[in-house]
């Protein structure tokens, strides 16, 4: 079944169209000249040449989703909850790093209680990756156990090359899904197969490797280390790295009630807030932003290790990207390392 | 550009003198166009201050952390100050949020800062690159040698700013520079829109915005204790991230900024999602300015704008 087939951008659109008829498409797309993740209607929008700066997640575990309605009839509540996840999602474009990311959420969401809004959505999506030819400078999948085409995960792999795209069905699901394009498609030969491994080769050569194992092992005593001060020094407390990385799934859930009525909605919630561990009595275990930024790092690093056996970061490098303060996990790993 | 020399002489001179407990200043970042916030208080360790054209942030917001995590300033800070960054310390000033004794400004002349994201793809991906700003061009030189104008790749406040060296100083670090504004078209497009147009460019904006707080928390002046967005009880803003919730969150914003935003475009540099919030404040600030003749943060004895009134003010909105 470990197949390549080539398709022309005819074929990919095909492809695209198709789907949109039986998947609800998640995939990056420009909005107002900026590349994001986000539900597309038109197949003709998808735009795979830039990452997008938010992470599919979104489309599993949506920012803000409505659990309950209620309202106020006469004496009586009524109670309305959330439709269940609605049409199966195909999530196109998606990197190897962000589908090894989904595998990190499943245990949190899949471990009981069930959250049955994210597993049906899991369960029922269609996941076609898009292999990095040219992973950004943030990147460090390679030191995770993943790398540029890392099929793991997905259902199809998409690898552009010159004049199209090779697709490999990964799993069955996969399969059928470009069975429909199946006459747009043909066997890529040798010389496709050449340049597919060339490209993988030279994507992760590209890649620096970290030790991450040692840095794991190094955080075990490093609780009171300055270095958390310094990085907490110019942090400035926003929601960015949380928000954008793939793996973070903490939420919260409010009420937003008027006189009569109102829902009941579950929302991302970010460690770097000061409120995320205020309590009632005023109290707040996490007072400064050493404490919160050491938390997102030992979170990932050691406790979710701990927890499921697993590092809790992919290496998409977006954290660091998009931090406006230039903290950057890349750096943060090799200076524990050497120290 | 500035005498980077000069600025650690002075800083080391301050730590060493015991006139200022701890410097704010830049540092070099991980990668060529990124500089990062720095606070020093050991005299060996002035040699990391750098002054390069990535400098974007704003110092004055790293006073607003220590007086929220240590409950006040602890000690006087000496501040690498650009114009925008003096105004923001003297609009604190004048709002009684820090007083003159806190703070010694060492001035820094600013030539604008650089947009990273207005180089290119291809100029991002060298490895190392030295940026310099030379009259009106930017030249950047790695791998390769790429020449800017420079208004093509600075970020639209500096282009826009007026007051690039700072109003007030302790020192200043080599000669001030005039500013030298370029003319507001973005500003003067969205004001000759339909309102109708303008509203869906401000909602397709806002739907834009994950509601990271990014620029709220990048402000100087976003230094309250005590947030209106943190409030559960009136809950003000929902933390739906939905338009008419970021809407409301922008707008409170933008009204709580009106009159005190000094323009260092803090806010709009750290935004993920491209949300140009200074337009929304550059509008206010300009109304304020043509409706009340009032300038932010220029002088740290007048009154703040909602503190000050005058016999001349338009009324035109009272009933």
């Amino acid at each position: 079944m470990a197949e390549w087939w080539f398709m022309e951008p005819d074929a990919f659109h095909a492809f695209i169209r198709e789907l949109g008829e039986r998947f609800m498409l998640y995939a990056p797309a420009r909005r107002d000249g900026i590349v994001t993740f986000t539900f597309v209607e038109n197949h003709e929008d998808v735009e795979l040449s830039k990452r997008p700066f938010t992470s599919p997640k979104a489309a599993f575990l949506p920012q803000t989703e409505v659990l309950l309605k209620f309202s106020l009839r006469g004496e009586r509540v009524h109670l309305s909850p959330a439709q269940r996840p609605e049409s199966p999602i195909a999530v196109v474009g998606i990197r190897p790093c962000e589908a090894g990311a989904l595998k990190l959420l499943d245990p949190v969401f899949s471990s009981p209680p069930e959250d049955v809004h994210y597993t049906l959505r899991r369960e029922n999506a269609l996941l076609v990756g898009f292999a990095c030819t040219s992973p950004e400078r943030w990147c460090f999948c390679t030191s995770l156990g993943s790398s540029p085409f890392d099929e793991d995960g997905l259902d199809v792999l998409l690898v552009e090359v010159s004049g199209g795209y090779c697709a490999l069905a990964v799993t069955e699901r996969g399969r059928r899904a470009l069975e429909v394009v199946r006459d747009m498609l043909r066997k890529a030969d040798e010389a496709l197969l050449g340049e597919i491994e060339e490209r993988r080769r030279q994507a992760e050569r590209a890649m620096k490797t970290l030790d991450v194992e040692r840095f794991i092992a190094r955080l075990e005593d490093m609780g009171d280390d300055p270095i958390w001060e310094e990085i907490a020094a110019r942090c400035i407390g926003c929601g960015i790295c949380t928000y954008l990385c793939p793996t973070c799934y903490c939420f919260d859930i409010q009420d937003e009630a008027g006189l009569t009525s109102g829902r009941r909605v579950r929302v991302w919630d970010s460690c770097m807030y000061p409120e995320y561990t205020l309590e009632a009595s005023g109290h707040n275990p996490r007072p400064k932003r050493v404490h919160r930024v050491k938390n997102r790092i030992y979170h990932k690093f050691r406790w979710y290790v701990d927890l499921f056996g697993l590092v809790g970061c992919v290496g998409c490098g977006r954290c660091a990207e998009h931090c406006p303060v230039n903290v950057d996990i890349k750096e943060i790993i090799s200076e524990v390392v050497r120290r | 550009m500035i005498d980077e020399g000069r600025m650690r002489e002075v800083a080391r001179d301050l730590l060493a003198s015991g006139e200022v407990d701890c410097v704010i200043g830049y540092a070099r970042g991980s990668v060529w166009y990124r500089a990062r916030p720095v606070a020093i208080s050991d005299p060996d360790k002035v040699d990391m201050l750098i002054f390069n054209p990535f400098c974007m942030q704003n110092l004055a917001t790293w006073l607003k952390f220590e007086m929220k995590e240590n409950g006040g300033l602890q000690g006087k800070y000496g501040v690498v100050a650009k114009g925008c960054t003096a105004r923001a310390l003297i609009q604190m000033m004048q709002e009684n949020g820090i007083s003159t004794d806190d703070v010694y400004t060492i001035g820094v002349p600013c030539p604008g800062m650089v947009d990273p994201r207005k180089l290119g793809d291809d100029v991002l991906a060298m490895e190392d690159a030295r940026v310099t700003l030379a009259g009106e061009r930017v030249v950047v030189e790695g791998e390769r040698r790429k020449v800017f104008s420079r208004d093509d790749v600075l970020h639209e406040t500096c282009l826009l700013c007026r007051y690039p060296t700072p109003p007030l100083y302790d020192v200043l670090i080599g000669e001030g520079i005039e500013g030298r504004p370029a003319e507001d078209k973005n500003l003067a497009h969205l004001e000759s829109l339909p309102a109708e147009e303008r509203a869906k460019y401000w909602e397709d904006a806002f739907s834009r915005c994950i509601r990271c707080y990014a620029c709220r928390n990048a402000c100087p002046l976003c230094y309250c204790d005590g947030c209106a967005l943190e409030c559960l009880d009136p809950q003000w803003v929902y933390r739906s991230v939905e338009v008419s919730e970021n809407t409301l969150y922008h707008l409170i914003r933008a009204y709580h900024l009106t009159g005190r935003c000094v323009e260092c475009g803090s806010c709009e540099f750290s935004c993920p999602a491209d949300v140009p919030l200074m337009e929304l404040n550059r509008k206010m600030a300009r109304d304020v300015e043509r409706m009340f003749n009032y300038v932010p943060g220029m002088d740290p004895k007048a009154k703040p704008l909602l503190g000050a009134y005058d016999p001349r003010d338009p009324e035109g909105f009272i009933l």
